[in-house]
Order: C-alpha cells, then sequence, then structure tokens
C-alpha cells in the first residue's frame, strides 16, 4: 500500500479552533455547558460540549462551518491539485438534517420547493464551488463514521484514483440524538470519567475536524488500519473486549506491527459502563502494563461521527507539543495497572494507535506515525 | 476502472406485491422483532443474494441509500418536537445508518468492513469507486446493497429528494456481489472519476454503440435494480447520471458466465 501522509489539519470544538482549544485544555478552562432534555422523571438538565452559536438546525451556519474547515485544508493546493481533490464526511447524523424538509411537509402553507438539505449535499456544493474532484461520499456508521471515513480516503489514493482527500468529521446538537442517548441511560448527568468505577456515561460534544491526506512528505503518516463489524449485541461488546481486540489486532497483523512497537494509545473511553470495561479489558490483552493510554473526550465530549478525525487532530497536535494530553477525571481505575495516564505525557514521535467503537459493532483502530 | 458483477438480487415494490416482514420470518426464519421497514426491506435483497452465492466471512459489506430511514426519523422528530417526549430507544438505535449494516452483516456472516454510506448524487457511480479503493488494498470480495425506503406519505421524501410532486418512487432494495475478476462474473462495470460536461456528453452519446439510458430522479434512486433490470434483460448499456449539469458515465457490459 503507498505511504498516505497526514498534510494538514483543523478542528473546531466547543472550545473554538485548534489554538483555543489547545489553550482551554492548557488552562483548565473548559466551555461545558447544557441543555435540558425530556426523559421519564421531567425535563432534566445534561452537561454538554457546545458550539459558542447555536448550530442546530441552522443550516447556513453548518455549512458555513464545514466550508471554512475546508478552505483551512486546501490553502496551500494549486487549481490543479483541488481538482485532484476528494471530500469524505464522517457523521452520525446523516438523517438528521432532514428534520427542516419534515417540518415544512406539516405546514400546509410552504410551498413545495427542491431544496435538499444534507451534510452531503453540501459537501457537493463545497467541491464545485471550489474546484475540487466533485467526489463527495458521506459515511455514517456512528462513533466510527470518520475513523472509517479515513481509511476509505487511504484506499482512494493507494488506488490511485485521487491524489489528496479531505476528511471531515461533522457532528452538531440536535435534540433528537440527545434523547436518543438518553433513552438507553448512557448520558452522565456530572462528567465522564474514564475507565473510572465511577464512571456513569458520556458528556456529549459538538465538533467539527479535518483532515488534509496525499502522499506528499510530512512529519505525519497514516500508517492504516482496520475496520469491521462484529457485536456482541446491537449496542455492547462482550464484557471480556473480544470485539475490540479482535479489531486492534488485526489492524496491527495488517501492518505487520508487535504492541510493543506501539508508542501510545488512544482509547475511545466513553466513560459508559458497559464500553469502558469491554475497552479496558481488550487493552490488557494486547498491551502490558506499560502501555501509555489517554482519553481524550472529557476535554471535547463525545463527538459521535466526527470524534474519529477531531480526536486525531488533538492527539497529533499534543505531541506536535511534545506531549500527550493527560486524561482528567481519573478515578480508581476498574482494572489494576491499566490507568490511563494523569499527568502529560513527554513525547515527541513514535508510532500510535487510536481506537474508536460504535454502536451495532462497528469498530475502527486507526495506527499514525510521527517521524522525528 | 473496473469492477466486475458475480452475482445480483433485487426486490422493488413496483414489480412485486409482498408482505416483506412475512416473507422474511415464513421464507428465510428471520427474528424480526425491534425492527423496521427499513432495515426489514434492507434484508430482503440480502437474503435474495445469499439464495445465490456463498458469501465468505471476510466479505466486505456497503450499503448506499440516497436518503435513508426517513420513517423513523419522522417518528422521532413527532415525538421529541411535537409531542414533547422522548425518543423510544429502539427508534434511535434503528435511526442509526449501521444499525441496518449489523442485521444485514449478521445475514451474510460477514465480519469484516461494514460501511453505511450516503451520497445525494451519483450515489452508485461513487459506491463503485470507492469500492474499487477498497478491493485494490485489500483484494477482498465487497457486496454493495442499495436501499431506499418510501417514507408515508411521500411528499417528506419528495421534498428531501429534491424530486417533483408527482414523480413516483419504489421501495427497492437490491444488492451486487463485486470483485476485480472476471471468472464466473456476469456483467463488467466500467466507470471514472471524470465529471464531463453536456456537450462532451453529447459527443458521447453520439459514438455509443450501445443502448444509452439516461437517469432521472426516480431512476437515479433505483440505479442497482436498473442494473439488475438490464442484467436480466441481457442488454449492455451506457447510463449517464447527471447533478446540477454535470454528468458521469457508467458501462454496464453483460458477460456469458
Amino acid at each position: 500500500m503507498a505511504k498516505v501522509n497526514i498534510l494538514k489539519s483543523s478542528l473546531f470544538s466547543a472550545h473554538g479552533n485548534l489554538e483555543d482549544t489547545l489553550k482551554s485544555i492548557e488552562e483548565n478552562k473548559l466551555n461545558l455547558s447544557s441543555k435540558s432534555i425530556e426523559t421519564l422523571d421531567g425535563l432534566v438538565e445534561v452537561p454538554y460540549f457546545l458550539f459558542h452559536k447555536e448550530m442546530e438546525e441552522n443550516q447556513d451556519i453548518i455549512y458555513k462551518a464545514i466550508k471554512s474547515i475546508v478552505l483551512e485544508l486546501i490553502v496551500d493546493l494549486t487549481s490543479e491539485q483541488r481538482k485532484n481533490t476528494a471530500l469524505l464526511i464522517g457523521t452520525s447524523q446523516i438523517d438528521l438534517n432532514i428534520v427542516n424538509s419534515i417540518v415544512d411537509t406539516l405546514d400546509d402553507t410552504i410551498e413545495f420547493k427542491s431544496d435538499k438539505k444534507s451534510i452531503d449535499n453540501y459537501a457537493k456544493k463545497i467541491s464545485n464551488e471550489l474546484n475540487l474532484s466533485g467526489y463527495t461520499m458521506t459515511m455514517s456508521t456512528a462513533c466510527t463514521s470518520s475513523a472509517n471515513a479515513l481509511l476509505e480516503a487511504q484506499n482512494l489514493i493507494s488506488a490511485n484514483i485521487f491524489k489528496y482527500v479531505l476528511v471531515l468529521g461533522v457532528e452538531v446538537h440536535t435534540s433528537i440524538m440527545c434523547s436518543g442517548f438518553n433513552s438507553l441511560r448512557l448520558l452522565s448527568l456530572g462528567k465522564q470519567t474514564p475507565f473510572s468505577k465511577e464512571r456513569d456515561g458520556l458528556v456529549l460534544g459538538e465538533g467539527l475536524a479535518g483532515v488534509l491526506i496525499g502522499e506528499e512528505d510530512s512529519t505525519w503518516s497514516l500508517e492504516g488500519g482496520y475496520s469491521n463489524a462484529n457485536s456482541y449485541t446491537i449496542t455492547a461488546s462482550g464484557v471480556d473486549g473480544d470485539e475490540f481486540y479482535d479489531v486492534m489486532n488485526k489492524a496491527l497483523k495488517k501492518l505487520k506491527l508487535k504492541s510493543k512497537d506501539i508508542t501510545a494509545l488512544k482509547s475511545h473511553a466513553t466513560s459508559s459502563v458497559s464500553n469502558d470495561l469491554s475497552e479496558i479489558n481488550a487493552i490488557s490483552r494486547i498491551f502490558d502494563k506499560n502501555i501509555v493510554f489517554t482519553a481524550l473526550k472529557p476535554y471535547v465530549g463525545h463527538t459521535l461521527g466526527a470524534c474519529g478525525i477531531l480526536e486525531l487532530v488533538l492527539f497529533m497536535a499534543g505531541i506536535d507539543k511534545g506531549f500527550i494530553h493527560k486524561t482528567i477525571n481519573v478515578g480508581e481505575s476498574i482494572l489494576d495497572d491499566y490507568t490511563p495516564i494523569t499527568k502529560d505525557y513527554i513525547c515527541t514521535n513514535g508510532t500510535f494507535m487510536l481506537n474508536y467503537f460504535g454502536f451495532a459493532g462497528n469498530n475502527v483502530s486507526i495506527i499514525i506515525k510521527k517521524s522525528q | 476502472m473496473k469492477l466486475y458483477i458475480k452475482e445480483i438480487s433485487n426486490y422493488q415494490s413496483d414489480t412485486e406485491n409482498i408482505d416483506i416482514k412475512k416473507e422474511l420470518k415464513s421464507r428465510y426464519k428471520l427474528d424480526t422483532r425491534r425492527q423496521n421497514k427499513f432495515i426489514h426491506l434492507a434484508l430482503i435483497g440480502a437474503e435474495r443474494l445469499k439464495e445465490k452465492v456463498n458469501v465468505s466471512l471476510d466479505t466486505e459489506l456497503y450499503i448506499t441509500s440516497n436518503i435513508g430511514n426517513i420513517d423513523v426519523l419522522q417518528k422521532a422528530h413527532s415525538d421529541v418536537y411535537l409531542k414533547g417526549e422522548f425518543v423510544k430507544p429502539y427508534d434511535f438505535i434503528n435511526m442509526l445508518g449501521n444499525t441496518t449494516n449489523y442485521y444485514v452483516s449478521a445475514s451474510f456472516g460477514i465480519k469484516d468492513k461494514n460501511i453505511f454510506q450516503i451520497s445525494d448524487s451519483f450515489s452508485y457511480i461513487h459506491s463503485l469507486i470507492s469500492i474499487y479503493g477498497s478491493i485494490y488494498n485489500k483484494s477482498k470480495n465487497v457486496i454493495l446493497g442499495s436501499v431506499n425506503l418510501v417514507s408515508n406519505p411521500d411528499i417528506i421524501i419528495k421534498r428531501i429528494l429534491g424530486v417533483l410532486k408527482d414523480d413516483i418512487l419504489i421501495n427497492s432494495s437490491s444488492y451486487q456481489l463485486l470483485s476485480f475478476s472476471n471468472e464466473d462474473s456476469i456483467a463488467e462495470l466500467k466507470f471514472d472519476t471524470k465529471i464531463y460536461s453536456k456537450q462532451e456528453i453529447d459527443i458521447i452519446i453520439d459514438n455509443s454503440d450501445k443502448q444509452v439510458v439516461q437517469l432521472d430522479f426516480s431512476t437515479q434512486m433505483n440505479f442497482n435494480s436498473l442494473i439488475y433490470k438490464n442484467i436480466t434483460e441481457n442488454i449492455s448499456v451506457l447510463f449517464i447520471d447527471s447533478y446540477n449539469e454535470t454528468y458521469k458515465i457508467l458501462e454496464l457490459n453483460l458477460l456469458t458466465k
């Protein structure tokens, strides 16, 4: 497989752009907001990492935000290079952008109009406006959406179909998604405490992030990874972590790596009761207790379909600054000898595994490398 | 780029009048509980392909849809926005695209890659391009499913798809087993990433020795089913797909198995 490098990256979280986000993390000033949601017990306020400006169902803002990330990523590309650039988006909310059309149909006074509103339609529009290749695709595999998009993008370059691929992760708040997570009792009313005995669920987050990948030289390379469908039940993996072990093991095997070759691991770590237990058990079956691992969701929330790219960008940005971000809110670990790092870990290069596990057993393990 | 169709299956509501849920239970002995119409539709096409081929554990699965699962979204929308209630757990789970993939991959016994993707236009050709990239790198066969459910009332899906009020839309579920190898294949698909102008397309049409089919909104939505129809009728076709006055072409060449 041809070498594919990560040439440029960008993100926008509840704390602002990448620079603002890193500053918020460094100063421990995290912008945690909240949303009211209807539950069996009445209205409940759930913590939520929200953008400063409300985006829900404001299609113009979502479109402009996606376009601004794309513009930032392609700024150095020539017009010829742009024509050879595909655009892939990972999001869990493809259908949710349709809500406006549903609302329109409920009001007979609103004229019938062909006004498509979807993430993929925005991608098409942006691709045309910016003279990209016109090839767009939107992946929707829940929390692994943009991680899958990244592996698909690598295939497109390795097969010499495109020279460059933009891969974006997009997730904005929608009441339906928030209510859905709550109905499965997966939301924490406090904070995310990854791999801790007191963990009680996840905190959702809004996020937009993107990378430009291609064959040109870069200090960061996308070595590859594995994506597979393997589930114990539709919403959970087995306690022993068989499914997570399987995808991590296959990623290592595919790249002819041993676990000792991995410098550090970015875990998925949703802080949900079952997912964290399965994940820590899988980690302990692949790596010995010296493995350096961290969880980034406590900083930005679980950005669902966007987390594949958003956490990748955040993880790389930390190492570019010389360290791996510590995990915050860590309590007593659910597995002896396996605790995520609680102090920033000095690290400037190496080979890293990033894991993403989604509903319906859609699991992805990605391996990236930073050269010295 | 070329891909070969090893086998193909199809269901479409305008040519068959069956109770899909009943068919899944009685003929294929499937447990259809906790699933919705979109998942049932996805499963009927999958089961029909399974009857024709042996699918290996490491086959990859791509399911594409022009719009996804509108029915469940309408219900969730009504629950949250109109009634002020919360989304029911299985409505939420079934709303996610890869829930459909979960049931379909379980039906095939697939444990490898499993992607649900949407492309509002050039959906079929763009999926073939993704799949070409995947097979190029992993040398595994891929199943491509296309599932499109018309919501009831259909006015919502028509607004979303941007089709005319009077257009007729159908439910469809069609699957193809795709490979790089032409051995035992029934058809060849030729495609590329090029976008053509109207002028270029006119020249291509004039020079084509094949039957030319220009897709409209309705046929774009059921492109897989159209491929099935032409394979069954043994017709090689040059398809022309379009979006906002840009065009892409796909050649379907029939092979003798």
